[in-house]
């Protein structure tokens, strides 16, 4: 591999490795999430599966 | 496969292709997307939800992917890896997995992770187009669903039957999954910049939002995006827009699997402008939120 292509991997692999860091790491400092603010997958109304056919 | 080659980046059919791999990785212009944003809540956040998927994304592709699947094509099988997306997953990685300890485990792990990624997206990709149907043509939900699995069997009975040479899988995954997705995009960038407006779409992505987008993303977002796309479209029809052409006059394949598309976009113009004039009559577009400028 020559000079440049290890130029390439190191800046590619180091700035996404740096993003995907930053935004765990923001992600995980959130302030916690009430439970009502979590609906579960079966609470969100469709409006279309009750009369289907 | 790092070693970078300067005059590649001089042909617009590498950016096509680049900006096509990540608009179709990201989910971005085929209502993807909007499917997911429907579940969401005004206050839900999704300026720090939306970089931490990016960011996860090129994660898995250039961190996992370059760094251990490519090279190890490479290292098994050489030139050969070098010859397509579908070549890579379903030639040369089983040849590598039959190479290495436990392949066979692997391979069916391998496997059942594309399987369960392929079906977990299809459904986010077939829903958005069942409740256009239901919401458009005012039909009921098991109707839509017959009406697009009927659609979505037409077009896999086709590419099964012209299964030859692949001919008719890749014409469709060319123009569908690189230049339409390509098209769509170029257009939602230009209705985001152009017709939301950059102050409104930057009002949006901040209800709720845990960090700033900095302003100069929604500059790039007005002047920048569409111009660059538009001029990558336009260098690209210019400069293979010949080699296009005779490919789908010289393939009977190539160009019926080209007619299959037309059929099918006709078909969903056709649905659309029925929809409008449904909705129309509904009086659905007098009652359109006006923006006030203001957080409500």
């Amino acid at each position: 591999m020559t000079t440049f292509g290890w130029i390439m991997m190191i800046v590619s692999v180091g700035s996404v490795l740096g993003l995907v860091s930053f935004c765990l790491f923001r992600v995980l400092m959130l302030p916690p999430v009430e439970l009502d603010d979590l609906p579960s997958p079966l609470a969100i109304d469709t409006k279309d599966t009750q009369n289907p056919d | 496969m790092w070693n970078p080659d300067f005059q590649v980046l001089a042909k617009p059919q590498t950016w096509l292709a680049a900006a096509s791999q990540i608009f179709f990785s990201l989910s971005v212009g085929f209502g993807v997307i909007i499917n997911y944003a429907s579940y969401l809540k005004k206050k839900d956040d999704v300026v720090l939800s939306g970089l931490t998927a990016s960011a996860m994304n090129e994660f898995f592709e250039v961190c996992l992917g370059g760094l251990i699947t490519i090279p190890a094509a490479f290292m098994f099988l050489g030139a050969l890896s070098n010859s397509g997306t579908f070549d890579l997953g379903f030639k040369v990685l089983p040849n590598v997995f039959a190479q290495m300890p436990a392949g066979r485990f692997f391979g069916f792990l391998w496997f059942f992770m594309l399987f369960l990624a392929a079906i977990t997206s299809s459904l986010s990709m077939l829903q958005p187009v069942i409740a256009f149907l239901e919401e458009g043509l005012g039909l009921k939900r098991h109707a839509s669903v017959a009406m697009l699995g009927l659609i979505t069997a037409m077009g896999s009975g086709f590419v099964v039957y012209f299964s030859k040479g692949m001919m008719a899988l890749d014409t469709l995954d060319f123009w569908v999954g690189t230049m339409f997705i390509f098209v769509l995009a170029m257009i939602q960038s230009f209705l985001y910049g152009w017709v939301l407006g950059i102050e409104k779409g930057d009002r949006e992505a901040h209800h709720g939002a845990h960090m700033r987008i900095p302003w100069f993303v929604q500059i790039l977002l007005k002047y920048v995006t569409p111009v660059y796309l538009l001029a990558i479209f336009i260098g690209s029809l210019y400069s293979q827009g010949p080699s296009y052409w005779k490919s789908l006059t010289t393939e009977p394949v190539a160009g019926m699997s080209f007619g299959l598309i037309l059929l099918v976009l006709g078909f969903l113009l056709l649905t659309i402008h029925i929809a409008g004039r449904r909705w129309e009559a509904e009086g659905r577009f007098k009652n359109l939120p006006v923006d006030d400028g203001g957080d409500a």
